[in-house]
């Protein structure tokens, strides 16, 4: 009993250093402890991504970056953004940012395979005719764009160049505006059908020089001296067109000029495209709508003309689209017979080099002048084609543009065989087997 | 005398098993550490085998190949292999 009663006094002293221990631990936690970080702050979503119609990926945020799995192809299309911060800088990637730096993802109306043989073609086609720049779109019948091609290639992996220089970043198709030069004749003659101002078979007095206003319009391909509309657009006479034009007034041109949308200054909702360059028909003279006519004196897009040229189709306007969930409304321009009858016109007129035998094709040519110094150049033309994939029942319609070539100039031999390539192309994707003879 | 050596035997037990937690605790760190490293680079060659496999599915590659081997739209011409 004593000895426990002698323990006493340890115990408490042990207990006693053990509280001031505990409490000088505490204190040290208290006072030198590891303070709590501030937590974190919320995540932002990953970049969202970008895919082609069959869902093939076009542009996605992985832990490496940004990246862009089929490399050169439908580049300019989509764009780049910074290195770092990802935020876009170019094509839809600047277009649709906000949306994507949220993280929402967007699936295109765009086919990675008609894109890829679209610039197979278009690439090739450019080297050939040592051009500035090229570009090419095919819509579907409804209004879809399955490509949009631009020549030279951009690779946008790749370290980047002075842009005022290197311009193979540029979305050719949405942001060039040029004056279209004859592709608009086949829709003046639509116009001209559409107005009961002529007929397929309308015959008008064509010299090969006609001076209007004191400005001299000439054509460059030799022909009859009286020639039919279809035979118009055959030889592409700018005399031709501008003096049956006159059948109709310059407002009603310029209205049907608007209701193809080729004053539309956003003809696709929210992605950057320049506006058309059109003067209203109070400020046209005789000798401007002669020009308007042959498709001279404004200046519209590559996408403008392909969708304008798309309602040859069937008479309907169809809005283009590149965003699959896209909802538009199509409206009615020309009457399903004149859309035919102008189809059958450019067939019997096409162009040699974009013939394919054993298919029916059909199209028009193009080689506008461009201003250069305030000055039409001779020196400096914009090649064209615009036709459709086949020419009698069109799956497709593609607009092919050349800016100045060297050497050959002409629509006919430099846009047309970019042409006929993406139209084998096409053909063989459709799987469409070519006509039995005699057909 | 004895009961400050019983407070130090449980003492030394409490820091024995203050030891084996802490080394446990260590031990289990470093493991996750090696998981989480082996993850990273498990998503990386993931990656890295998306983009191949994107290259190599590439429309321009696969009609690069058609073109080597003599495919031709059947509008240019038969078949010619």
């Amino acid at each position: 009993m004593t000895a426990g009663v002698e323990r006493v006094s340890v115990v408490v002293a042990g207990l006693f250093l053990w509280l001031a221990l505990f409490a000088l631990g505490v204190y040290a936690l208290l006072a030198h402890g590891p303070t709590p970080s501030s937590p974190p702050p919320p995540a932002s979503p990953a970049r969202g991504h970008l895919y082609a119609r069959d869902g093939t990926p076009l542009a996605v945020s992985l832990k490496t970056g940004r990246h862009y799995p089929l490399g050169e192809s439908a580049s300019q299309l989509v764009g780049f953004g910074e290195r770092g911060s990802g935020k876009g800088l170019e094509g839809l990637e600047r277009d649709l940012n906000a949306a994507l730096s949220e993280g929402r993802s967007f699936t295109l109306t765009l086919d990675p395979w008609v894109q890829a043989m679209a610039e197979r073609a278009l690439w090739a086609g450019l080297e050939r005719s040592r051009g500035a720049f090229a570009t090419l779109l095919v819509l579907d019948r409804e209004g879809r764009i399955l490509a949009v091609a631009n020549a030279p290639a951009f690779n946008p992996q790749a370290p980047r160049k002075d842009p005022e220089q290197d311009i193979s970043w540029r979305n050719h198709a949405f942001l060039v505006a040029l004056e279209p030069g004859s592709t608009m004749k086949a829709l003046t003659a639509a116009i001209l059908l559409e107005e009961g101002a002529a007929h397929p078979t309308t015959r008008v007095e064509t010299p090969m020089r006609l001076v209007v206003d004191g400005w001299v319009i000439q054509d460059a391909v030799p022909h009859p001296p009286a020639l039919t509309l279809t035979e118009v657009l055959q030889y592409s006479s700018n005399v031709g067109i501008s003096l049956l034009a006159e059948g109709i007034a310059k407002e009603t041109f310029y209205n049907y000029m608007k209701r193809l949308h080729l004053t539309d200054p956003e003809p696709l909702p929210g992605i950057r495209t320049t506006p058309p360059v059109v003067r209203p028909p109070q400020e046209w003279s005789r000798a401007t709508y002669a020009n308007h006519a042959f498709g001279q004196g404004f200046l519209i897009t590559p996408l403008h003309l392909a969708a304008a040229f798309a309602t040859l189709v069937d008479g309907l306007y169809r809005p283009p689209r590149l965003l699959g969930d896209q909802e538009t409304k199509a409206e009615r321009v020309f009457s399903p017979k004149t859309a035919r009858s102008i189809r059958e016109a450019l067939a019997q007129g096409l162009a040699p080099r974009a013939a394919l035998p054993g298919y029916s094709l059909s199209g028009k040519t193009g080689t506008a002048q461009v201003v250069v110094k305030g000055r039409y150049s001779q020196e400096v033309f914009t090649a064209w084609f615009a036709g459709f994939v086949p020419g009698d029942e069109p799956l497709y319609t593609v607009v092919v543009a050349v800016h100045h070539p060297k050497g050959e100039t002409h629509g006919s031999l430099v846009a047309a065989p970019i042409f006929r390539e993406v139209a084998a192309g096409l053909l063989a994707y459709a799987g469409i087997p070519p006509y039995a003879e005699g057909r | 005398m004895k009961a400050a050596l019983r407070f130090g035997l449980l003492y030394l037990l409490a820091l024995l098993l203050l030891f084996v937690l802490g080394h446990r605790n260590q031990m289990e760190r470093a493991h996750l550490a090696q998981l989480e490293k082996r993850l990273e680079a498990l998503k990386l060659r993931e990656e890295a085998l998306l983009k191949e496999g994107w290259q190599a599915a590439s429309p321009h590659r696969v009609l690069d190949w058609a073109k080597r081997e003599g495919f031709v739209p059947m509008s240019r011409g038969r078949w010619e292999r």
